[in-house]
C-alpha cells in the first residue's frame, strides 16, 4: 500500500495574531532598554561605564562560557559513553539519577557550595581552604555540575542512534580502536558536540543565580546591580550582542541533531567492558556528581535547617512563600502553555511559505537571558510610567498591571514559551487528521472537534509540558526578583534574600522545600517522558 | 427536484497548484447503490472522494448531494459538517478516547433516541456486549464494524469509503464487504467506494467508474462508468481494460464480425471495421496442444486448482486461464484458441 | 465523558489562580489582602513603602504599626537603595510609593536635591535632633549607625588593631580584610571621608586598601559571619550587626572595634532615614507612618532589637554601644548625602 501524504486542513485564521504577538514579545526588552536610554536627568549623574570596565566583564563572561562548555562536554561525554556503551554495573541506576541535578536550582547549589567551602564549612575544614570560595573558578565548578546533565542526555541520545550495521561493517573490515572511532562515531558525535557546546555556552552566559551568589563578575550579575541606572543600557546591549552568535548557532545546529525522543536501537550492541581504574574512576565521578548535585545539597540544607532549629532561629514565614510559588508557577504554566499553542498549531498546519520562521521566532524569544528580559521589562514599565502616564481611576494603570503580576507573567511567557512549543509541536504533528475528518462528517463543528478529539489527544503532551513549565517557573530567579508584585515572595526570592543576608537557616528552610518540590516534579517528568 | 440520485457529480476538475489531477469527472449514485471508483495510485480517486465529502475544493464542477447543490464552480455552499455524508477510512479512525458506544453515538449525541439507536446498530454489526470496550482492545475487523456503525448512525445520505478494507485480510475483507452492502441496501443509503483493488470493485459495486491514470502532465479522466460485467467484458479503452483485470491487447483490423490479427481471426462482440485493438481476457483464451503449432507454451504458473499459462504465437504473448489441475508442460507446442467473442476498441 | 473532565480540570485550574496568599507573618495585614484594593476604600487604609532596609529588620516594626493603627503596609524591599531611588525618580508622578525608607542618607539627599520629596510633618521633624535631619525638612533620620571594624578575637590581638582608619592601608592586612563597596553605608562613609580628608587623600586611601585585596561582600552582615567562620579576619561594617547576630547565636566569635583616636575619620555615625515622595498617593497614612517611626515605641525597637542609636532625645542609646559614640568624627549630614561624586570616585577606582 503506497503511503499517502495527509492533506492537513488549514489552521484557523484567528491563530495568526496571538502567534505574532508571542514572537513580537522579543521587542519588549529592546524597547525597555531604549526607553532607559532616553531617560533624561539620572538621579545621580555619574560618568558612564567606561569600556575599560566593560571589556573585562565581556571577557570574563565569554571565558566562563567557554570553560564550562568544555568541562561539561568532557564530563558529559564520558558519562554518556559509560552509560550507553559499557557494561559498567551502575549504569541503569545512574541513568535515572543523572537527570535529577536538573532539578537543583543553580543559585541554591552555589549557596551551598559557597557556604561549605568557606574555611569553617564542611569542605573548607577537610580541604584546609582559606578565604571565601567565590569568583570565577567556583562558578565554573557549580555551573559544570548544573549543566553536565544536558550534555549527558544529548550525547547519550546520539550514541544510541549510532547505526549498529555501520559499526559491524567497519569492524568486519578490520577497523578497531581509534580508526573505528574516527569512521563511525566522530562524524555523528561532532554535530551533537557542537550543539551541546553552544547550548551550554548560552546557558552559562544567561545564568544569573549561580554567578550572583558566587559574586563572579560577569555581564548578568552586573546588569542586575545597575538595573536602575543608565548603565543598564550598555550592559543590556552588551549581553544581547554576546548572546546572539550563540542563538544563531543553536538554530543552525538544531536541525542536524534531531534532539527529540529517540528510538533505541533494536539490536543490543556489544558493550565494552570497563575494568580496573576506569571503573573506580567512573564510580568516583558518579558519586561526586550525583552526590554534589543532589544528595549533598539535600543533606546540607537539612543540616542548616536543624542548626537553625537548635539555635531557636526566628524563621521567616514559609507558608506564604510556598503558596506564592505554587500559585505563580501554576498560573504561569497555564498562560505559557496557552501562548505556545497558536505558534505550534500554525507551524504544524499552515502551508504558508516561511512558516519555519515562526518557529525560529519562538525559540529566539525564549533564548534571551532571563536577566535581560527582566531588566528590559523593568525599564519598560518605568519608562511607560514616565512617558505614557495613563490613569485608571486614581491609580496609575501601569502600577495596577504591575501589582497584578501581568508583567511578571509576560516575562515568564517570553522566557519559557519555547518549552511549551517544543512539547506541543510534536504532539500536534502526531494528530490523526482522519479522526478530525470523521468527526466533521459526523456533524461536529470546530469547537466540538477540538474538545472531543484534539484536546484529549494533546492532553498527555500538554500535561508533561505543564509539569516542566511548573518546575521551570518555580526555580526561576532573575525575573522573579526584578518584577515581583508588591507583597509577594515566592520561595526562590526567599532563598535569594536569605543568602544575601547570610541567614543560613532560612536558606536551609526555603531551599529545602523548593528542592524537594523540584525533585518530585523532575521524577514525575522523567516518568511522563517515558510514556509520552 | 427528484431525489433519485442522492449524489451527482458533474464535470469535476481538480489540480494541486500547477499539477492537474483529474478533469471532467461526472457520475451519479442512486439510493441503495454502491459505486466503486477504480483507478491506479495517484489518479486522484481519494481526492475525488474528499471533494464529495467537503474536505477538498476542486477547481471546477458541481456536486449535488440529496438534491442540494453543495459545491459549484469554486464556491462551497454547504460545509462538510452539514453535508450528511458518512465516511469510512482504511485505518478506521475511531476516536481512541471514546468507548465503542460513545464512538457510535458521536454523530447523534443530541438525539433523544441515541441510546436505542446505538444498541440497534451494535446488534446490527454483531458487536453486542462490546459497547464499553475501548477501540484499542478490538481487532481490525471489529474496529471496522464500529466505524461502519458510527458512520451509519446519523442516517447519512451517502457513505464514502476510502479503501476501507485494505488493512484487513482476505476472508475478513469479503465478510465485512458483504455486511456493508447489506447495511446499505437495507437503509437505501448510497455509497461511493474508492479502491485500487479490482476484485473488490467488481465484487461489491453495482456500478464501476474507472478513473484513468495520469499520463505525464495530463489529468486523469473518467474512462468508463458502467456495471461490473460491462466494464469487465466490454471495456471501452485499453486503459479501462487493464484496470479491470488481466488482459492481452492485440492490434488488428476489423472485418465485420471478426478481426484479423497476428493470432488469426478473432470473433468480436460487435461488428467493427478498420484498425482496432482486441482485448483478450484469460478466460476467453484457450490452448490446444499439438505436435507442432504456431504457438508455444512459454509461461506456466500454478494458482491452486488452475494454471495461468502464457502462450507465444505470432510474436504475441497471450495469457491463458487453464481451468484444471493438469496443464501441458513448458515448451509444449500447440495453437491458441479464442473461446468466445472479445471486445475491441 | 472523561475527556470533558480533563478539560474542565484545566479550565477550573486556570480560573482558580488566585494570586493573593492568605496573610501571615511575612505579609503584614490586619485583614485578608486583595491586590487591587483601591487605596481610598473606606474600610482599609494602606501605605506603600520602598525600603532599602531588609525585611528581616523592618517587618516586626511594620507589624506593630499595623496592630496599633490598622493601616496596612505594603513594602517593596531592595538591598540596593540606589535602585529604589532611581526607580522612584523615573516613575515620577506614576509612582505608588508613599514612604521612602533608606538605609543610608546618601540617596535621600539626592532625591531631595532633584525635587522628588515633599516636606515631612512638623511634629516628626521636631522630635529628631538637628544632626539627624535635613535642613529643609525633606527627610529625617530614624536611627544612627556607627561604622566600626568587626574582627576575630582568635586571630587578631586587640593591640594589632588599627588606631586610625588610615592604618588599614598597612600591608600586614593583606588578604585579611573584608568590605562591601556596593553597600550604602560604605558609600556614605566614603562621602564622609571626602569631607574630612578631601577627595585626593580619600582616593589614595581607597586605592591603598584595595591593594590589600580585601574580600568583597554584597552586604555587611555576611562579613560578621565571615569573621566568625574564618574567611576574613577584619571586616568594615556597621556596629549593630554583631550585636544582632550575637543575640541569635551567642557562640559567635567576633567583636567590634572602634577607632580609639578621638574624632578619627573611621568613627562616623550614619543615619537611616525616611522621606515622603512628592507624588505619594496616601499622604495622610504616610505621615502617620513617619510619626510612628520617630515615636518612642519605634525608637525603642531600633534600640533594643536592632542595637542602633535612636535619633530622638527621649530614648537612650543601647547600653552595649553607648561607649562608642565618644570619639565621633564631626561630619555633617549634608556631606553624607552627597553621593554623586562618591559614586563617581568609586567607579573610577573600579570599586563600583
Amino acid at each position: 500500500m503506497a503511503s499517502r501524504v495527509q492533506r492537513t486542513p488549514a489552521p484557523p485564521r484567528a491563530f495568526w495574531l496571538p502567534a505574532f504577538l508571542v514572537v513580537g514579545l522579543v521587542l519588549l526588552p529592546v524597547v525597555g532598554l531604549y526607553l532607559a536610554y532616553l531617560t533624561p536627568n539620572p538621579l545621580v549623574p555619574t560618568p558612564p561605564l567606561s569600556m575599560e570596565r566593560v571589556w573585562p566583564l565581556f571577557g570574563r563572561t565569554l571565558a566562563l562560557s567557554a570553560v564550562v562548555s568544555v568541562s561539561t562536554l568532557t564530563l558529559g561525554t564520558w558519562l554518556a559513553w559509560v552509560e550507553v556503551r559499557t557494561d559498567y554495573r551502575g549504569r541503569a541506576l545512574f541513568a535515572s539519577l543523572c537527570v535529577l541535578p536538573l532539578a537543583t536550582p543553580s543559585y541554591l547549589l552555589a549557596a551551598i557550595v559557597r557556604e561549605e567551602m568557606a574555611p569553617a564549612g564542611i569542605f573548607g575544614r577537610v580541604l584546609g581552604l582559606e578565604g571565601q570560595f567565590t569568583g570565577f573558578w567556583p562558578a565554573v565548578l557549580v555551573l559544570t555540575l548544573s549543566c553536565t546533565p544536558y550534555v549527558h542526555l544529548l550525547v547519550a541520545a546520539a550514541l544510541r542512534r549510532c547505526p549498529l550495521a555501520e559499526e559491524e561493517a567497519a569492524r568486519s573490515l578490520g577497523a578497531r580502536g581509534w580508526r573505528l572511532l574516527q569512521v563511525v562515531w566522530l562524524p555523528r558525535l561532532r554535530p551533537t558536540w557542537a550543539f551541546a557546546l553552544v547550548l551550554v555556552g548560552l546557558y552559562v552566559m544567561s545564568d544569573f543565580g549561580a554567578v550572583a551568589v558566587l559574586n563572579c563578575e560577569v555581564l548578568t550579575w552586573e546588569l542586575y546591580k545597575v538595573r536602575g541606572g543608565r548603565d543598564a543600557v550598555v550592559l543590556g546591549v552588551g549581553l544581547m550582542l554576546a548572546v546572539i552568535p550563540l542563538l544563531v548557532g543553536i538554530r543552525l545546529l538544531h536541525g542536524r541533531t534531531a534532539s527529540e525522543a529517540t528510538v533505541a536501537s533494536p539490536r543490543v550492541f556489544r558493550r565494552t567492558p570497563l575494568r580496573g581504574t576506569a571503573v573506580i574512576f567512573t564510580w568516583i565521578v558518579h558519586c561526586l556528581f550525583v552526590g554534589l548535585a543532589v544528595l549533598l545539597p539535600v543533606t546540607i540544607l537539612v543540616g542548616w535547617l536543624f542548626d537553625g532549629l537548635s539555635t531557636q532561629h526566628e524563621f521567616a514565614g514559609l507558608w506564604a512563600p510556598a503558596l506564592d510559588t505554587l500559585v505563580y508557577a501554576f498560573v504561569g504554566s497555564v498562560v505559557v502553555l496557552a501562548a505556545g499553542f497558536a505558534p505550534a498549531w500554525l507551524v504544524a498546519r499552515s502551508k504558508a511559505r516561511g512558516i519555519r520562521l515562526l518557529e525560529h521566532g519562538v525559540y529566539l524569544v525564549s533564548a534571551l537571558p532571563g536577566i535581560l528580559v527582566a531588566v528590559g521589562i523593568f525599564r519598560l514599565v518605568l519608562g511607560l510610567k514616565r512617558s505614557v502616564p495613563i490613569q485608571w481611576g486614581d491609580e496609575s494603570a501601569w502600577t495596577l498591571l504591575e501589582a497584578g503580576g501581568i508583567f511578571l507573567i509576560i516575562a515568564y511567557v517570553m522566557r519559557f514559551v519555547s518549552q511549551a512549543y517544543a512539547a506541543l509541536s510534536p504532539a500536534i504533528q502526531r494528530l490523526d487528521i482522519r479522526q478530525e475528518e470523521s468527526a466533521r462528517t459526523l456533524g461536529a463543528r470546530r469547537w466540538r472537534r477540538f474538545w472531543s478529539i484534539t484536546a484529549p489527544a494533546l492532553a498527555p503532551g500538554a500535561f508533561a509540558a505543564m509539569t516542566l513549565l511548573f518546575l521551570s517557573i518555580a526555580k526561576e530567579l532573575p525575573i522573579t526578583l526584578t518584577l515581583l508584585p508588591l507583597g509577594h515572595r515566592p520561595l526562590s526570592y526567599q532563598v535569594w534574600t536569605a543568602q544575601q543576608e547570610g541567614s543560613v537557616p532560612d536558606v536551609g528552610a526555603a531551599g529545602l522545600i523548593l528542592l524537594v518540590f523540584a525533585l518530585m516534579l523532575q521524577v514525575l517528568l522523567s516518568r511522563w517522558r517515558r510514556h509520552v | 427536484m427528484s431525489n433519485l440520485n442522492p449524489v451527482k457529480v458533474d464535470g469535476l476538475t481538480h489540480a494541486y497548484g500547477e499539477t492537474p489531477v483529474f478533469a471532467d469527472v461526472s457520475l451519479t449514485v442512486a439510493a441503495g447503490e454502491i459505486v466503486a471508483v477504480l483507478g491506479s495510485s495517484g489518479s486522484g480517486k481519494s481526492t475525488l472522494l474528499r471533494a464529495v465529502a467537503g474536505f477538498v475544493a476542486p477547481q471546477q464542477g458541481r456536486i449535488v448531494i440529496d438534491g442540494r447543490e453543495v459545491y459549484a464552480d469554486g464556491v462551497e455552499h454547504v460545509r462538510a459538517e452539514d453535508r450528511r455524508v458518512g465516511m469510512m477510512f482504511q485505518d478506521y479512525a475511531l476516536f481512541p478516547h471514546y468507548s465503542v458506544a460513545d464512538n457510535i453515538a458521536f454523530g447523534i449525541h443530541r438525539q433523544p433516541d441515541r441510546d436505542a439507536r446505538v444498541r440497534e446498530l451494535l446488534a446490527w454489526v454483531g458487536l453486542e456486549g462490546l459497547a464499553d470496550r475501548m477501540p484499542a482492545a478490538l481487532s481490525g475487523g471489529q474496529q471496522q464494524r464500529v466505524a461502519l456503525a458510527r458512520a451509519l448512525a446519523p442516517r447519512p445520505v451517502v457513505l464514502l469509503l476510502d479503501e476501507p478494507f485494505a488493512n484487513l485480510d482476505g476472508p475478513l475483507r469479503t465478510s465485512i464487504g458483504e455486511d456493508v452492502r447489506r447495511a446499505l441496501r437495507a437503509n437505501q443509503t448510497a455509497a461511493l467506494l474508492v479502491t485500487h483493488d479490482r476484485s473488490e470493485a467488481l465484487g461489491l459495486a453495482d456500478r464501476v467508474a474507472i478513473l484513468g491514470p495520469r499520463v505525464q502532465s495530463a489529468p486523469a479522466t473518467l474512462l468508463q462508468f458502467d456495471a461490473p460485467e460491462a466494464v469487465y467484458n466490454r471495456p471501452v479503452s485499453a486503459g479501462a481494460a487493464r484496470l479491470t483485470g488481466p488482459v492481452t491487447l492485440v492490434s488488428g483490423v476489423g472485418k465485420g464480425e471478426s478481426a484479423e490479427t497476428a493470432l488469426g481471426m478473432i470473433p468480436l462482440h460487435h461488428a467493427k471495421e478498420g484498425a482496432l485493438t482486441v482485448a483478450i481476457r484469460p478466460e476467453a483464451a484457450g490452448f490446444e496442444p499439438a505436435e507442432a503449432g504456431p504457438g508455444k507454451l512459454v509461461g506456466r504458473r500454478y494458482l491452486g486448482g488452475r494454471y495461468s499459462l502464457t502462450v507465444r504465437q505470432g510474436d504475441v504473448d497471450v495469457v491463458v486461464d487453464w481451468a484444471s489441475d493438469a496443464a501441458p508442460a513448458l515448451g509444449s507446442e500447440g495453437r491458441l484458441a479464442i473461446l468466445r467473442p472479445c471486445p475491441a476498441f | 465523558m472523561k475527556n470533558g473532565l480533563w478539560i474542565a480540570l484545566l479550565a477550573v485550574a486556570g480560573c482558580a489562580g488566585d494570586k493573593t496568599p492568605p496573610g501571615d507573618k511575612t505579609q503584614v495585614t490586619a485583614k485578608p489582602a486583595t491586590e487591587k484594593a483601591a487605596p481610598k476604600a473606606p474600610e482599609k487604609q494602606t501605605v506603600v513603602v520602598y525600603s532599602g532596609r531588609s525585611a528581616v529588620l523592618m517587618e516586626p516594626l511594620f507589624e506593630q504599626f499595623t496592630k496599633t493603627t490598622g493601616i496596612e503596609i505594603k513594602a517593596r524591599y531592595d538591598k540596593s537603595t540606589q535602585v529604589l531611588a532611581e526607580r522612584l525618580a523615573t516613575e515620577g508622578a506614576q509612582t505608588d510609593a508613599d514612604v521612602f525608607f533608606a538605609q543610608d542618607s546618601g540617596f535621600l539627599g539626592a532625591l531631595a536635591k532633584a525635587g522628588h520629596l515633599r516636606p515631612l510633618p512638623k511634629p516628626a521633624l521636631d522630635r529628631v535632633g538637628a544632626h539627624a535631619k535635613a535642613k529643609d525638612g525633606l527627610w529625617l533620620g530614624t536611627s544612627g549607625r556607627l561604622r566600626v571594624l568587626v574582627y576575630s578575637p582568635d586571630r587578631v590581638k586587640p593591640e594589632e588593631l588599627p588606631k586610625s582608619l588610615a592604618d588599614l592601608t598597612d600591608p600586614k592586612w593583606k588578604k585579611r580584610l573584608g568590605w562591601a563597596p556596593s553597600n550604602g553605608s560604605f558609600q556614605a562613609h566614603v562621602s564622609a571621608l571626602r569631607q574630612i580628608w578631601g577627595d585626593d587623600k580619600t582616593s589614595k586611601f581607597l586605592k591603598a586598601v584595595a591593594a590589600n585585596q580585601p574580600t568583597v561582600y554584597p552586604k555587611n552582615s555576611p562579613q560578621v559571619k565571615a569573621v566568625s567562620n574564618g574567611e576574613i579576619d577584619v571586616g568594615w561594617v556597621n556596629h549593630y550587626y554583631l550585636h544582632k547576630l550575637k543575640a541569635a547565636n551567642p557562640g559567635l566569635k567576633a567583636a567590634n572595634h572602634s577607632f580609639p583616636n578621638k574624632g578619627d575619620a573611621g568613627n562616623v555615625m550614619m543615619i537611616s532615614g525616611v522621606a515622603i515622595p512628592r507624588h505619594a498617593k496616601n499622604v495622610d497614612t504616610a505621615e502617620k507612618l513617619v510619626n510612628f517611626l520617630v515615636s518612642k515605641a519605634a525608637q525603642t525597637y531600633f534600640k533594643e532589637k536592632v542595637y542602633e542609636y535612636p535619633t530622638v532625645s527621649d530614648v537612650t542609646p543601647p547600653a552595649a554601644v553607648s561607649g562608642l559614640v565618644e570619639n565621633l568624627s564631626p561630619v555633617s549630614q549634608e556631606a553624607l548625602s552627597d553621593v554623586g561624586p562618591t559614586l563617581t570616585m568609586l567607579r573610577e577606582l573600579g570599586l563600583q
